[in-house]
């Protein structure tokens, strides 16, 4: 079965790797495909750019950060999703980002129906028409 | 002569014959007798005596026939008589020889001196038949023995005063007085005849034989022979005289020397007369010899008696003089008369003036009263003056003096004895010199040893100096220092109702004048003077002040402290002290600077016994002593106090001293005791006692065995201390230390506790990541397992990462545990770049967090250090931290810690942990380590000071320093392990 979703895959950026696998191991259980990348500037360099359709994204990592790495896309004109996921949560990331327009931004360790809730906001509900 | 009756006319013939020739035989004799100038007499045997020659009868003026028989006895001297009779009867009962002297009355009623010599005539049977005897006129002889007799009477009286002081030469003077002695014995006398013309020898009597030493058996001997006896000496002039004499027909007298065959020299006397014939010419010479030898003897005696005398008084420097007091004439004096009194002896006696002019002039007046006493008193008299020789010498002179009476008991003169006694009297001088020295010296020397403190000995010192040397003032004064800020008299004596010149024990100030006195005296090695007499004047005001005319002093030095002065004022004259005085004087200084340094040393031995006790009070420190001998405990003062009994109390008996110790250390305290006295181990015991009031001590007492050269012991000495207040400070700074302990244990907690707070969001995170992990692997694995069918693959690598997320978590917290956990300090030996990578991992997060960026330099060839490695974490910890928020004042980018170690010397281990921040200020630097001191708003400021505890109770050393090109470096050092 080929579904949107297949084409426009779910990318998760994290500098933590068991954060990363698990993390794409619960969003591919619900069906959707995944790309992961240990950096926000591994992201930009790779060629996805155009074909993902939502970020779940750390905000502290070495390097380019999570927020700044939604400002840099917005300001280039890609207007895709982001959902962050910090251990860090303080109110001036979370207004910062909602303000940018992140869909979601979540706490470690994070509820589950949340991401899920955040990424059918993101992607439409008839997408997450595989849930069974 | 026994004649015996013949018969008839023959007979009668021969008798007439025999008669006549007898007659002429008579009459030639009687003429021989009548030539001889003794007196005649013959006897019979009996002793009646038969025939007395004319001498007699004219001498006697008592008729032949009034003195035959015994009746010559009446002429006698009375006195005579009885020995004369008894010797006489005495030699006929014997029949020896008759020698005898008395005196015979002579026809005016004087009695003169007879020799009486008589001999037996014996027929050829040797019966006697006849005495025949012959008295000698020896009057002169005696009168000469009376004239030297009185000669020596004189010599005598003048000699009697010298006999006393001579008598060590009087044994030759009795020799002479024996020749004399000898000399009264009269010569004896021969009697001789000789015919004119032919020079022949009729008659030689048997003394003649015996004093010129002839033979009587030979018969006659020839004029020659007797001539030959003559001395050479004296033959010519002797023949001249008998050649004149009889030439002239003359009487002769003259003496010569003859020389008997063993040459014996004797001296002999001749008297000889001629015998006229009928016709008037001289026939024969009848004479007599006398041996005058002894005589002449005695008389060379007598002269060398004298010699003798003179000899003796130029010894004994005496000479002997007599003087008329009536006009002053010296009648006689002997040579050593002259040299005493300082005269040439070859002139004659000098008068009285210029004598008199010799006399010391502080004698005269003396001379001249006693003599005039004596002359008045005609006494004896004695007299001690001197004399000025002219050389200027003065001699002590003795002169004894007896006077000599006259007949009619009128002063005729004085005789006496000058005797020169200067030597005498200056040994006895000296010897009385040197007795007043010693009685001095055991004045003072006595003064000395009846004190035994100070005070009282220089009072007692100075008390026998005052009377010793008569002065005025004796004094001590101290300290006999010209550059002494001041002086002060100790002591002082005075002459009773003298005053004093000190104010006794008071400060003076030092003024030039004493200082002066002091430097003077400090300079001589001896006693120094000071008055018009002496080498330094009397200063100007001390005279004045205390009206000194002289005073002598010297520096007494005493080995133990500065010197005194000693000195003696005299205050009525400009008194100069004699030699003599002076060196007693010295001598006492001496003996007063043994004295001092003794009595000061003991003074300074009380006061050390006095600080020692005194010392031992403070401390309460004891010491006793144990003589085994006895088994009798002493204590000193304190030991006594220790112990709770009356200081000075008698000592204790062993036994009692047990009893004294508490009851449970008695046994051990007993058994240390027998331990040390075998030669185990040293005694040195803590025990508890209990004073007679019940109070219980806690001592520390230790001591040493003393034993004999065999090795056995004879006492134990040893100190004992009292310590109960140092045991209960003991007690309380261990409780305290315990509790300062705790205290930085805890405030050790609390800080890692609040290190750890700091730590807390990195920490969370740390936590989180696995947990979140976990989480959402969880949930994964749920819905990978939910699925229809099951996706286990990932159902499985969801476990898997539960599994490692856990894991890690749980490493996260126990790494954090032993931090936070409250755990006493327990060190090891420990490798310190395995701690500091425990601490970085504990760390890293929050660097990370705050974006620092570490670097290590950690060596690899350290020494393991020992420690405890909680604390060490934490200082570390601690350090990393404070680098962490110092940086945070900089940019992200500039944030740089380097953490190294090293071998740091000595063979130890240095952490440094570097820093990039803005640095440390210099004037924070100081304070830095101090509590509570802190640059942080809300910081506690007492990170630094528990870490520089903690490093120092590992025996390391905390510092910091500034960083170049900035920041601060702080560095920790930490000894190796020993046992490494």
């Amino acid at each position: 079965m080929v579904r949107l979703s297949e084409l426009s895959a779910i990318a998760i950026i994290d500098d933590d790797e068991w954060v990363r696998a698990s993390t794409s191991s619960l969003v591919r259980s619900y069906g959707y495909t995944v790309r992961t990348f240990a950096s926000a500037e591994e992201f930009l360099q790779s060629r996805h750019l155009s074909d993902t359709s939502c970020v779940i994204s750390d905000v502290r990592m070495p390097g380019m950060s999570g927020v700044e790495l939604h400002a840099h896309l917005l300001s280039r004109g890609h207007r895709m999703p982001f959902i962050f996921i910090t251990a860090f949560p303080d109110e001036s990331n979370l207004a910062r980002a909602m303000d940018a327009g992140a869909i979601g931004f979540l706490g470690k360790p994070f509820d589950e129906s949340r991401l899920v809730g955040c990424l059918k906001a993101a992607l439409g509900s008839n997408d997450v028409g595989i849930e069974n | 002569m026994r004649l015996t009756a013949g018969d008839g006319s023959a007979m009668n013939r021969e008798r007439r014959i025999a008669e006549e020739a007898l007659r002429e035989s008579e009459q030639s004799w009687r003429s021989l007798t009548e030539a001889l100038p003794q007196l005649v007499w013959s006897a019979t045997p009996d002793g009646a005596c038969d025939y007395f020659s004319t001498q007699w009868t004219e001498y006697t003026g008592v008729a032949e026939s009034e003195l035959l028989g015994w009746r010559w006895m009446d002429v006698l001297h009375p006195d005579d008589r009885h020995g004369t009779r008894q010797f006489w009867m005495d030699s006929v009962a014997g029949r020896r020889p008759y020698d005898v002297e008395y005196r015979v009355r002579r026809s005016d009623g004087a009695y003169g001196w007879f020799k009486t010599r008589g001999v037996p005539i014996r027929d050829g049977d040797g019966n006697i038949v006849k005495w025949f005897g012959t008295c000698t006129d020896i009057t002169d002889g005696k009168r000469t023995e009376e004239a030297l007799r009185q000669r020596e009477q004189e010599l005598w009286k003048a000699r009697s005063d010298l006999e006393r002081k001579v008598a060590e030469r009087t044994a030759e003077l009795r020799r002479s007085e024996a020749y004399l002695a000898e000399a009264q014995g009269l010569t004896r006398t021969g009697s001789w005849a000789m015919g004119v013309a032919n020079r022949e020898i009729v008659h030689l009597s048997a003394q003649f034989y015996q004093i010129f030493g002839l033979d009587p058996e030979g018969g006659i001997p020839s004029f020659q022979t007797i001539r030959e006896r003559i001395h050479p000496d004296d033959l010519s002039a002797a023949a001249e005289v008998f050649r004149t004499a009889i030439r002239a027909g003359k009487r002769f007298e003259m003496d010569h020397r003859i020389v008997l065959p063993d040459g014996a020299v004797r001296f002999i006397h001749s008297v000889a007369h001629p015998v006229f014939n009928t016709s008037g010419n001289p026939v024969e010479f009848v004479g007599t010899v006398m041996d005058v030898t002894e005589r002449k003897r005695a008389e060379g005696a007598l002269r060398e008696s004298e010699s003798y005398l003179a000899e003796a008084q130029r010894l004994s420097h005496t000479g002997s003089l007599a003087w008329v007091p009536a006009t002053g004439e010296s009648r006689y004096w002997s040579e050593e008369c002259f040299r005493v009194i300082g005269f040439d002896p070859a002139e004659v006696p000098p008068p009285f003036e210029a004598i008199f002019q010799r006399i010391h002039p502080d004698d005269q007046a003396r001379m001249t009263g006693l003599l005039e006493q004596a002359t008045r008193d005609r006494d004896d008299f004695t007299l001690d003056f001197r004399v000025i020789h002219p050389d200027g010498e003065t001699r002590d002179i003795h002169l004894v003096a007896h006077p000599a009476l006259s007949a009619s008991g009128d002063l005729a003169e004085f005789v006496g004895t000058v005797i020169d006694v200067t030597e005498r009297k200056q040994a006895d001088e000296e010897r009385q010199a040197h007795l007043w020295f010693l009685e001095s010296m055991d004045k003072v020397n006595r003064a000395i040893q009846g004190a035994n403190d100070l005070e009282r000995m220089t009072s007692d010192v100075l008390d026998a100096v005052l009377s010793i040397f008569a002065c005025d003032r004796a004094w001590l004064v101290y300290p006999c220092d010209p550059d002494a800020p001041s002086w002060r008299a100790t002591m002082e004596h005075t002459r009773p109702g003298f005053p004093g010149a000190f104010a006794l024990g008071t400060d003076l100030p030092m003024d030039a004048e004493v200082a002066n006195v002091f430097q003077t005296a400090r300079a001589s090695s001896g006693v120094v003077q000071f008055g018009a007499a002496a080498d330094h004047p009397v200063p100007a005001q001390l005279a004045e002040r205390f009206a000194i005319k002289s005073l002598i002093g010297m520096a007494v030095c005493p080995k133990v402290d500065k010197p005194y002065m000693f000195g003696l004022h005299e205050c009525s004259y400009p008194r100069l002290w004699t030699a003599r005085e002076q060196r007693l004087f010295q001598e006492v200084g001496r003996r007063m600077g043994d004295a001092l340094t003794g009595l000061l040393m003991l003074r300074n031995l009380r006061e050390s016994e006095g600080k020692l006790e005194e010392a031992q009070r403070v401390a309460h420190v004891g010491y006793w002593e144990r003589d085994l001998a006895t088994d009798l405990i002493t204590w000193s003062d304190e030991g006594f106090r220790i112990f709770g009994l009356a200081p000075g109390q008698s000592r204790v008996p062993f036994k009692g001293y047990q009893e004294l110790i508490h009851a449970e250390d008695r046994q051990r305290i007993v058994a240390a005791v027998a331990e040390a006295l075998r030669g185990g181990s040293r005694y040195d015991v803590e025990y508890r006692l209990v004073r007679p009031d019940g109070q219980v001590r806690i001592v520390h007492s230790q001591g040493d065995v003393m034993r004999d050269e065999s090795g056995r012991p004879r006492r134990m000495f040893g100190i004992v201390q009292d310590v109960t207040e140092r045991k209960q400070a003991d007690e309380n700074l261990r409780e305290s230390e315990r509790r300062y302990r705790e205290a930085q244990m805890q405030l050790a907690h609390v800080n890692r506790l609040t290190t750890m707070g700091q730590l807390m969001a990195s920490i969370a995170h740390e936590v989180n990541q696995p947990i979140a992990t976990a989480v959402t692997s969880a949930n994964a694995g749920l819905r990978w397992l939910a699925a229809r069918p099951p996706n286990l693959d990932e159902v499985r690598n969801a476990f898997d990462l539960i599994i490692k997320a856990g894991n890690q978590a749980g490493e996260v917290i126990g790494r954090n545990r032993a931090l936070i956990k409250k755990v006493p300090a327990q060190k090891a030996a420990l490798d310190i770049n395995e701690t500091i990578l425990e601490t970085i991992a504990l760390a890293g997060s929050e660097m990370r967090r705050h974006c620092v960026l570490l670097q290590t330099d950690l060596a690899n060839d350290l020494p393991r250090v020992w420690g405890d490695r909680v604390h060490l974490q934490q200082v570390t910890l601690n350090l990393i931290m404070n680098a962490i928020e110092a940086m945070s004042e900089v940019s992200e980018a500039s944030r740089e810690l380097l953490i190294g170690t090293r071998v740091g010397a000595p063979d130890g281990v240095i952490v440094s942990v570097w820093d990039s921040g803005p640095g440390l200020k210099p004037e924070s630097l100081d304070r830095l380590f101090d509590p509570f001191y802190t640059t942080k708003p809300g910081g506690m400021g007492m990170g630094l000071s528990i870490c520089r505890s903690i490093v120092e109770a590992h025996g390391g050393r905390l510092w910091a320093t500034a960083n170049a090109p900035r920041g601060a470096v702080f560095q920790f050092t930490l000894p190796r392990d020993d046992a490494a």
